[in-house]
């Protein structure tokens, strides 16, 4: 311990003056944002209200920058930013599939740019770097974690963690907590084992690994036939969590249970796939978990972002686990004991739920919704990757979400499917709408039907933000960003942009003024209040 | 159909909007992929080569030499491993590291000359190289058989419904807008069984001007109803009768009323039950 701290101080000497002071990373984010979510909570609160339900009428692009000049990638003609782009040091660090770019935050222009040459995996998106002192962490398609110095965009070392030729692939951002970095892995295609790991931000040396599916004689085993199925079992670690220093604990969501639309090979609730789990940040070691999605067979995943907030209930304080499952489920968690608060749906019409286990208040899943040979009609995803947000100054959770049905087929019928072994025909357009929760009760403080005659985008985002100017950022599926009064979800701004907005927004001061920077398609806008005073709200 | 345009007004009216126009080819509404937005999505069936490579499969495997090598697979290793080679009395080798670590037999052939003695795996070092690249590539097309998606094709027969429970329920559910002699006539010999089920759930708009969702947008004392082209929170575009199109902007005096023909059909995908579905195409479909 006292040789890694003689380190620390050493390379705090000898970091770059534009370096992330560690001690900074969880508190509320003002004149950075230093991790995927500002901070550790995954609120995407920001205490910013330069821009707020008066001024907000006065936003107006300050700047903006394409990244269409890196081509067309294996899939994806164009790039779409899905990521969410860190800001420290007056730099912003945003990435596309296989690509860091350093930023200037006053005037858009590149800085330096990284480029990741891949030996497979799946470009579908990448969501961010993760920062540590003056280091990023960025993960490759084909499983690499690579470290790149944030002032010149060298690499500084790379670690292989999943095997890209058994249909891992990596999309998350790494969380930095503490001195772990948080590395996760996605991949449908051929049954994953997921996992978590925890690597060394100094070296890449791996600290511990946390499976989602439990090996033999393991705690969870017996909600699988048997443990070769587990180790199959899916479970995927796709999206970042959160974590609370305090308790010691970090929040992962997990994904699908695999094979995908197939269950009976493995009858049971298939832990811990589909599920909110709480670990230990030092050891990786399981503390307790919920399953919002016992035995899923629809691809619904549990992979959303678990959000962090303290309340007051009944005259005490709590420590309280936000999450909108993509299933369209709905909870509050004690984040200490991982006892629920609020289990209900956030969305009407769920046909895969037939009643609440009691004792958990986990849902209980319709074997009889099942994907079926002569098809099933079942819930499109009611959300999905892009992230939700809290505000402290509204008491609200949103999140935005889908309604939609599709014909759920069993393609593959053998007692031992493999893969995604089923498929889906959509009917009818989709509708996008926007949900405030109250976290307390789990009711629709308000929520905003998206008009429109097309279908909703299918699973480009985009995530929300909220700020202490009583607003929320998102956009529609008609390439407009809109800010909205967080109390009531009354339009207050909007601007039609390149692209339907893609990714998760960030606010920050730089040179006393505060920015919402987002992104639509290959184009990220910096928004500011216009110089010379705000435009009067509408 | 006119009773059901009255309904589906008043509908469409407190639920804002729910609709839309016509749709090529309907989304992948629960998409099978967790995040695919942006991306080229390879239709189904149509490009194998394409999912292939937008997941990174990989080199495809040779179908010519997995074709001679299946009766090689099925006479020397089935046995064990299983018909499709996902396990029997031997473990399953479509998570195979050593199929999943090879390309056309490259490392394979050596592997399965040598066997695993010690694990009761035995050598087939008599096979001709050319026997066991096969073998291979047998092995390889089993992994992408399950693995690539974009080989998956739905030849399920859906058509296994109770005919006269699917006529009971057209009966109670459908005539006051359809029938068996007038709209629906031969409709089992026009589409496939698969696109006949989708389309009574909720009809396509492609190709149904009748079926578009229509708006009267009421601003300043005037009236302007027709075709809704375009609508968001900000703008209303319409296309009226004369074929004139109209951009209103939204705001408060701007009256939206919308209209969605299909508004009884999306009521009815939420309440339809599985079996209901099933007996109701396996009805359909015997209007030849």
């Amino acid at each position: 311990m006292i040789v890694r701290l003689a380190a620390m101080l050493l390379l705090a000497t000898g970091a770059n003056a534009a370096g992330l002071d560690p001690a900074t990373l969880g508190s509320p984010p003002t004149d950075q944002w230093p991790t995927h979510h500002g901070d550790y909570s995954a609120r995407r609160y920001s205490p910013l209200k330069q821009v707020d339900e008066q001024t907000v009428g006065g936003l107006a692009v300050a700047w903006s920058t394409r990244f269409n000049d890196i081509g067309a990638q294996r899939g994806a003609p164009s790039p779409v930013v899905k990521g969410t782009p860190l800001m420290v040091g007056g730099v912003l660090y945003m990435t596309l599939p296989d690509f860091v770019f350093a930023v200037d935050a006053h005037t858009g222009k590149r800085l330096w740019t990284y480029r990741w040459t891949d030996k497979g995996g799946h470009l579908v998106a990448n969501r961010g770097v993760g920062m540590y002192r003056n280091w990023l962490y960025f993960m490759g398609p084909d499983n690499w974690v690579i470290c790149l110095d944030a002032t010149t965009g060298k690499e500084r070392w790379r670690k292989e963690i999943a095997d890209a030729r058994k249909q891992y692939f990596s999309t998350s951002a790494p969380i930095v907590a503490g001195h772990h970095v948080l590395v996760g892995v996605g991949g449908d295609a051929m049954d994953i084992r997921g996992f978590l790991k925890s690597l060394d931000p100094d070296t890449g040396e791996e600290q511990w690994t946390f499976y989602t599916t439990p090996g033999e004689g393991e705690p969870g085993v017996e909600t699988w036939p048997d443990a070769a199925t587990s180790l199959h079992g899916g479970g995927g670690t796709w999206m970042p969590g959160s974590y609370d220093p305090a308790l010691g604990l970090i929040y992962w969501g997990t994904g699908n249970a695999n094979p995908v639309y197939a269950g009976q090979g493995r009858p049971g609730d298939n832990l811990y796939t589909a599920s909110i789990v709480a670990l230990d940040v030092e050891t990786g070691k399981l503390r307790w978990h919920f399953q919002p999605m016992p035995h899923d067979t629809h691809d619904y995943d549990g992979t959303e972002i678990p959000v962090l907030f303290d309340r007051v209930v009944d005259g005490k304080p709590r420590k309280l686990l936000a999450f909108g499952a993509r299933n369209g489920w709905y909870v509050t968690l004690d984040r200490v004991t991982g006892k629920a608060l609020v289990s209900m749906p956030y969305m009407d019409g769920l046909r895969w739920v037939k009643g609440i286990n009691p004792k958990t208040r986990e849902p209980i899943s319709d074997r009889d919704n099942d994907p079926k040979v002569t098809g099933s009609i079942g819930n499109s995803n009611p959300t999905n990757w892009y992230n939700p947000a809290y505000s402290e100054t509204s008491k609200l959770f949103y999140i935005n979400t889908v309604r939609g049905f599709g014909i759920y087929y069993l393609l593959d019928t053998s007692p031992k499917p493999a893969g995604y072994s089923g498929t889906v025909a959509g009917v009818g357009e989709t509708q996008r709408v926007l949900l405030a929760i109250d976290p307390l009760t789990g009711k629709h403080a308000w929520e905003h039907v998206y008009p429109s005659v097309g279908s909703a985008g299918t699973t480009v985002g985009p995530g929300l933000m909220a700020t202490a100017g009583n607003l929320v950022f998102t956009g529609d599926d008609q390439k407009n960003m809109i800010a909205y009064r967080a109390t009531d979800g009354a339009i207050l701004w909007h601007y039609k942009a390149t692209a339907n907005q893609s990714n998760g927004p960030i606010s920050y001061l730089l040179d006393g003024k505060q920015y919402v920077v987002m992104a639509a398609g290959d184009t990220l806008y910096a928004l500011a209040l216009r110089a010379g005073g705000a435009a009067a709200a509408p | 159909m006119h009773r059901v345009l009255i309904f589906a007004a008043g509908v469409a009216l407190t639920a804002a909007v729910a609709v839309s126009q016509p749709v090529p080819t309907p989304p992948p509404a629960a998409a099978s992929l967790d995040d695919a937005g942006g991306a080229v999505k390879p239709r189904r069936g149509q490009s194998a080569q394409a999912t292939r490579e937008f997941l990174g499969l990989g080199v495809a495997p040779d179908a010519a030499a997995a074709k001679r090598g299946a009766p090689v697979y099925a006479a020397n290793c089935a046995g064990c491993h299983g018909a499709e080679a996902r396990g029997g009395i031997g473990p399953s080798l479509i998570y195979s590291n050593q199929v999943l670590d090879d390309d056309h037999g490259e490392k394979l052939v050596g592997f399965l000359k040598a066997g695993r003695p010690e694990k009761g795996m035995p050598s087939f070092a008599e096979s001709t190289p050319q026997e066991l690249t096969d073998i291979a590539e047998f092995l390889h097309l089993q992994v992408e058989a399950y693995a690539n998606r974009g080989t998956y094709e739905n030849k399920n027969n859906i058509l296994t419904g109770d005919v006269r429970h699917g006529a009971a329920y057209f009966a109670a559910n459908c005539t006051a807008c359809h029938s068996a002699s007038g709209d629906l006539k031969g409709i089992g010999a026009r589409l496939r069984p698969l696109d006949l089920q989708r389309t009574l759930i909720v009809p396509t708009r492609e190709d149904h001007p009748t079926r578009a969702v229509t708006a009267t947008v009421t601003s300043a004392g005037t009236t302007v109803t027709g075709r809704v082209v375009r609508i968001d929170d900000f703008e209303v575009v319409i296309a009226d009768a004369a074929g004139a199109t109209h951009t209103i902007e939204r705001g408060p005096g701007v009256a939206v009323a919308l209209t969605d023909p299909l508004a009884w059909h999306k009521a009815f995908a939420t309440r339809v039950k599985d079996r209901e579905m099933t007996d109701l195409t396996t009805y359909l479909a015997s209007f030849k």
